[in-house]
């Protein structure tokens, strides 16, 4: 009779530090591909998270037979569509927005100028106050410089590397919505036996987890939105559409975010473009946030990313210097992410007992 | 493949379309003679079935060392219990020869649960059968072990 090959007992201590250990060398390698090659794994990543988001709609479309490489045509074909439609739409509000911001900005700078006087007395002690007037006339610039949305053609050029990526996006997210099973299954085989189950566990737990968190933060994101739009509407703030949807994508970055997202609306009712008292904007946008501490984010997302204060803010400086805006609001949810895959993944190590 | 797969007893009843489409899920693996499939205590996410060769499935005792359960054939399936609970592993699985798997796993099931609801119903229906025979089985053991010590070693 064939005995089972001896293996080694397990060992309960060094746990934290091969955890640890785990934790940094993952988070080392995902900072060093991130940095070194940002653009080439930014269509990979977002074109998979799409079709992680989109999945449930392919599925429900094969359910009721229809193939798969036609539900992911028309799942993404249906998306671009209505992001292009609501481009065109939306357009001439957003440049009417524009315009009419920077029509007032001239004034809200003399509010701001008036309101903070005093602070500016206390800057002229602090700062040479040749600094002071071009720090002023570089701010009045930018808010008052007209002209269309792309002055120039090197702004327009600057443009159409996101135009590539959302092609490629929309390519990857297409391929993993129609052939993902057939993708994962051809990696799987490579796998050598011995890690074959492990390895199909971690990549199932992680896509869940992921595929959670990404469709909970979306719909929180949403939610926030629309009720940050309607109450500022209702509070006669003007360009609460924009803040409105600033303020929900904002939402996705833990602690600094709802902060983030409510200045904005604050900052125009103390410049005067509202009547309506900063206090109540204040208010009304904290009991926003309470609703959706409370509620919202509890029925959406369920467990919290569970990060840290400083890894947030380190997160967000990195993500700014990888992808700007967007690196920002990505940064955040990968952490959280990458080390969900950590724990899922020295779990797995543990129960398997490699580790 | 389809062919095959319905004459595996736990597929019994399943639609031929359905059985098309458990062909892209399942994972086939191919095991040398004595290679461990799985270790009795490892975390389990799936089961197999023996698609060729055959499968010992043994128990690793502290006091009595291995004991061996079964030889399982072509067409039989195990690691059922972990499809349901995710827990350890209560047995070890070997190749007791070159053999061929077909292996079904947590994140496949909750698949065809998603895109094939009726396949899905029909699996657990027949795992559950399957699993509530092996319980009356070990029922009946147990029931004979307590008579024969009831009895005395006399």
């Amino acid at each position: 009779m064939m005995a089972l090959p001896v293996r080694k007992p397990l060992s309960a201590r060094g746990d934290r530090l091969l955890l640890s250990f785990w934790i940094v060398l993952v988070a080392s390698i995902a900072v060093f591909l991130l940095v070194s090659a940002w653009m080439l794994l930014a269509p990979l990543v977002l074109g998979y998270l799409l079709a992680i988001l989109l999945s449930p709609v392919a599925e429900a479309m094969d359910r009721r037979r229809i193939p798969r490489t036609l539900g992911a045509f028309l799942v993404l074909g249906t998306l671009a569509a209505a992001i292009a439609t609501l481009v065109v739409t939306a357009s001439p509000a957003i440049f009417h927005q524009i315009q009419d911001f920077r029509d007032h900005s001239p004034e809200y700078l003399r509010s701001a100028e008036e309101k903070l006087s005093g602070l500016m007395i206390l800057l002229g002690r602090l700062v040479p106050a040749q600094e002071l007037d071009r720090a002023r006339d570089l701010a009045v610039r930018r808010l008052t410089s007209h002209g269309s949305p792309f002055d120039s053609l090197h702004d327009l050029l600057d443009v159409l590397p996101l135009l590539e990526n959302a092609v490629l996006t929309l390519v990857v997210a297409f391929f993993l919505l129609a052939r993902g099973a057939e993708i994962r299954r051809a990696f799987m085989i490579l796998v050598p036996n011995r890690y074959f189950e492990m390895m199909l566990r971690l990549l199932y737990r992680v896509q869940r987890q992921t595929a959670d968190y990404l469709r909970g933060q979306c719909l929180d994101s949403i939610v926030n939105g629309i009720l940050i739009t309607v109450a500022l509407a209702v509070l006669r703030v003007p360009y609460a559409p924009f803040l409105g949807t600033f303020a929900g994508l904002a939402n996705a970055v833990p602690f600094l975010g709802p902060l983030v997202g409510g200045l904005p609306a604050i900052a125009l009712a103390l410049l005067g473009a509202t009547a309506t008292p900063w206090w109540l904007i204040l208010l009304v946008l904290g009991s926003i946030h309470m609703l959706d501490n409370l509620v919202i984010y509890p029925a959406t997302v369920g467990g919290s990313l569970q990060l840290p204060a400083w890894v947030v803010i380190l997160g967000v400086a990195l993500g700014n210097h990888l992808g700007g805006v967007l690196g920002m609001l990505v940064a955040v949810p990968a952490i959280g992410l990458a080390r969900g895959f950590v724990l899922e993944l020295h779990q797995n190590l543990r129960g398997f007992r490699i580790l | 493949m389809s062919e095959w797969l319905r004459q595996v007893p736990l597929l019994e009843g399943t639609h031929r379309r359905h059985l098309a489409h458990l062909v892209r899920i399942l994972h086939r693996r191919s095991y040398e003679s004595g290679e461990v499939v799985f270790r009795q205590g490892d975390v389990g996410s799936g089961m197999y079935i023996v698609h060729s060769g055959r499968i010992r499935i043994v128990a690793e005792d502290p006091v009595r060392g291995e004991i061996q359960l079964s030889i399982l054939e072509p067409g039989q399936c195990f690691g059922e219990m972990s499809l349901f609970d995710h827990g350890p592993r209560s047995a070890s699985a070997l190749a007791h020869e070159d053999s061929v798997l077909y292996g079904l796993f947590e994140g496949d099931l909750d698949q065809l649960e998603r895109t094939r609801p009726q396949a899905a119903a029909r699996l657990l229906h027949n795992l559950a059968l399957s699993v509530s025979l092996r319980l009356r089985h070990t029922n009946e053991r147990l029931r004979d072990i307590e008579e024969g010590s009831a009895r005395g070693p006399y």
